[in-house]
């Protein structure tokens, strides 16, 4: 663990929006880190505020939010503290991200080889002969068939799947340090997400590491070597991919893995967990779980739980786990 | 497997075809009769232009000249369109001045372009006090009719053609302005510009590659005809006294001398005025046109 470089560290990052009568506190207080070399999964329902955290980081936030925290550093760079200007050269060069829906990421209006060659000639100032090889080799590393085809087609002519590899190639084009997936599989088939996964989890000795946010736990598995879990704005659990998946500690990790439908369940219904996200504007007092927890005790409705580190390399926050190890 | 299967289909679907190549933009004119002779007129008139002092039988009466004893002659066979007060042969004139107008109409737009575009570029991208800014000086030029401010600004200018051109850019700019800042206002929302920024490209460089491209559609529409209108616009103010100054053969001009010869020597102001009416009915309906091909398929996703 020593011997591993640290790329993005994180602490105690908290963004609210300010509407106009009301604070919407989206995430808050959210650290996490990441070393060289490592996948780092973040799970959790929607609004739990996965997305809102990386764009924190990436600092691609509307005009009425606010971001604080006690440090958010990449590489040793401070990035809370960097004007619009120096974040252009963070952007792409440093970090860069994926989204979902791959076909509205893309300029309808040029070929591939145009908008590929665009990106590489500003990042590496190359002309664009070269830039076009370039292109062509981060096709072939994306495992992109046919790709002097690809090359010379218009976004319209290709499929979600290879789109997302071509953001991917883009993304990757300029060598960052860090690449943040935000949901990258989720709006194609199940076939198409197996690759993308896999050519996820390949690219990962290329570039420094990978944030990887989904909802889906599954995919989770696959690639990552850590995992974080958030609910409403918090981290409830997070460690080592296998312990977290394997033997979960935190309530709303037992529940949202019950939750996976499996094919030899003997139960005729699916397993959920009741209740709704609490409201991000007035959340309640305590752990934030605590109303749709099976297992809450009087203090989880007081005090939130803080964060603890249980098995070396798991942390939850939890005060019913305290009681079950008599911590 | 599903890989393969996957990239087969699409080489099969992919014609040899560039989808958006000047093939397809021509056929469907083609399609539309009424635009396809506004485009046919438009070639003429330019054909006419730029082969005029070989077309015309006496190019000389367009510049300076006067044969006073050739006054007011009637339709004939050396003088197709008559004469004028002068005993210039007025189609020779007509024939010249379409250079003039179309020059003048063409360079016209061309800086209002120049200023109009990148402004409503910047504005619509940045937003904030820039945007600010520039609407407010855009709502001042827009409060006057054109034909008025332009009149003004050509007065200033010392009357002139080229004063006139001047005149008229400077009081068009607010139209692409305002179309272009729409256009990037709602572009810059877009996923693939969010996309973009993320990779880090500048600035300058979205606004070049992203946004200006997703707005050229309805520029061409509003170009081709607005074309016709600085033609209209061009001769309004020849004709009123502030633009083009005699002896130039333009046309505006041309029925604002033939106004006093009415009487007598119609011809003098029939015939300029049918060549400003073909000429502007040619770029109407050319862009009309343009605009049922290109604004459907244009709009964003």
């Amino acid at each position: 663990m020593d011997t591993m470089e640290q790329l993005l560290n994180v602490e105690n990052l908290k963004t609210y929006f300010k509407l106009m009568d009301s604070t919407v506190m989206a995430v808050d207080g959210v650290s996490f880190l990441i070393n060289r070399g490592e996948a780092l999964g973040v799970a959790g329902e929607t609004g739990s505020g996965k997305t809102v955290t990386v764009n924190s980081i990436m600092r691609n936030l509307p005009l009425n939010a606010y971001v604080t925290a006690d440090a958010i550093t990449l590489e040793g760079i401070d990035l809370l503290s960097l004007s619009e200007k120096q974040l252009h050269s963070v952007w792409g060069k440093k970090i860069a991200m994926i989204f979902q829906n791959p076909t509205s990421f893309i300029n309808p209006l040029f070929t591939i080889e145009e908008q590929m060659t665009d990106v590489i000639c500003f990042h590496e100032k190359v002309k664009n002969k070269q830039a076009v090889k370039t292109a062509r080799e981060m096709l072939v590393l994306v495992g992109m068939p046919d790709p002097d085809v690809v090359l010379k087609s218009y976004p319209f002519q290709l499929s979600a799947g290879m789109i997302q590899r071509i953001m991917i190639a883009l993304s990757l084009s300029c060598n960052p340090s860090l690449l943040i997936a935000d949901e990258p599989t989720t709006a194609l088939d199940v076939t198409i997400q197996a690759q993308i996964l896999k050519l996820l989890g390949d690219i990962k000795a290329h570039t420094g590491g990978l944030i990887l946010i989904t909802h889906n736990l599954a995919i989770i598995k696959d690639i990552c070597d850590r995992v974080v879990i958030m609910y409403a704005g918090k981290i409830v659990e997070w460690g080592d991919v296998h312990q977290v998946m394997y033997l979960p500690m935190h309530p709303y990790t037992k529940g949202l893995l019950d939750a996976i439908p499996r094919l030899n369940n003997q139960d005729k219904r699916l397993r959920y967990i009741p209740g709704n996200i609490p409201s991000a504007i007035d959340p309640p007092s305590g752990c934030r779980f605590s109303p749709r927890c099976m297992v809450a005790v009087p203090i989880c409705f007081e005090q939130e739980p803080p964060m603890c580190e249980k098995v070396p390399g798991h942390f939850v926050a939890c005060y019913v786990i305290r009681k079950e190890r008599g911590i | 497997m599903g890989m393969v299967y996957e990239i087969r289909e699409k080489s099969n679907e992919k014609t040899s075809e560039h989808p958006k190549t000047k093939n397809t933009v021509l056929r469907q004119l083609w399609k539309n009769k009424l635009s396809f002779f506004g485009l046919v007129v438009i070639v003429i008139w330019f054909l006419i232009a730029i082969f005029a002092p070989l077309i015309a039988p006496y190019p000389e009466d367009a510049i300076a000249s006067s044969h006073i004893e050739n006054r007011l002659k009637s339709l004939s066979t050396e003088h197709w369109f008559g004469t004028d007060d002068l005993g210039r042969d007025v189609f020779s004139r007509v024939i010249m001045g379409s250079r003039l107008t179309l020059s003048v109409g063409v360079l016209a737009i061309f800086i209002t372009m120049c200023i109009g575009i990148p402004l409503g570029a910047i504005a619509g991208y940045f937003g904030g006090k820039l945007d600010e800014l520039v609407m407010r000086i855009t709502d001042v030029f827009l409060a006057f009719p054109y034909l008025i401010l332009a009149m003004v600004i050509a007065v200033i200018l010392k009357p002139g053609l080229y004063s006139a051109m001047l005149a008229i850019s400077l009081t068009w700019w607010p139209y692409y302005t305002r179309l272009v800042r729409g256009q990037a206002l709602s572009l810059r929302k877009q996923p693939f510009v969010l996309a973009a920024k993320m990779m880090g490209l500048s600035n300058s460089r979205i606004i070049l590659r992203h946004i200006l491209p997703n707005c050229i559609g309805p520029i061409i529409v509003n170009a081709s005809l607005d074309l016709g209108l600085i033609i209209l616009a061009t001769a309004s103010l020849g004709f009123i006294g502030v633009g083009a100054q005699p002896p130039t053969a333009e046309w505006g001009l041309m029925i604002s001398e033939g106004r006093q010869f009415f009487m007598v020597a119609p011809w003098m102001g029939i015939f300029p005025g049918i060549a400003i009416f073909l000429t502007v009915l040619g770029f109407n309906l050319l862009g009309d046109g343009l605009r049922d091909i290109l604004d459907p398929q244009l709009r964003p996703r």
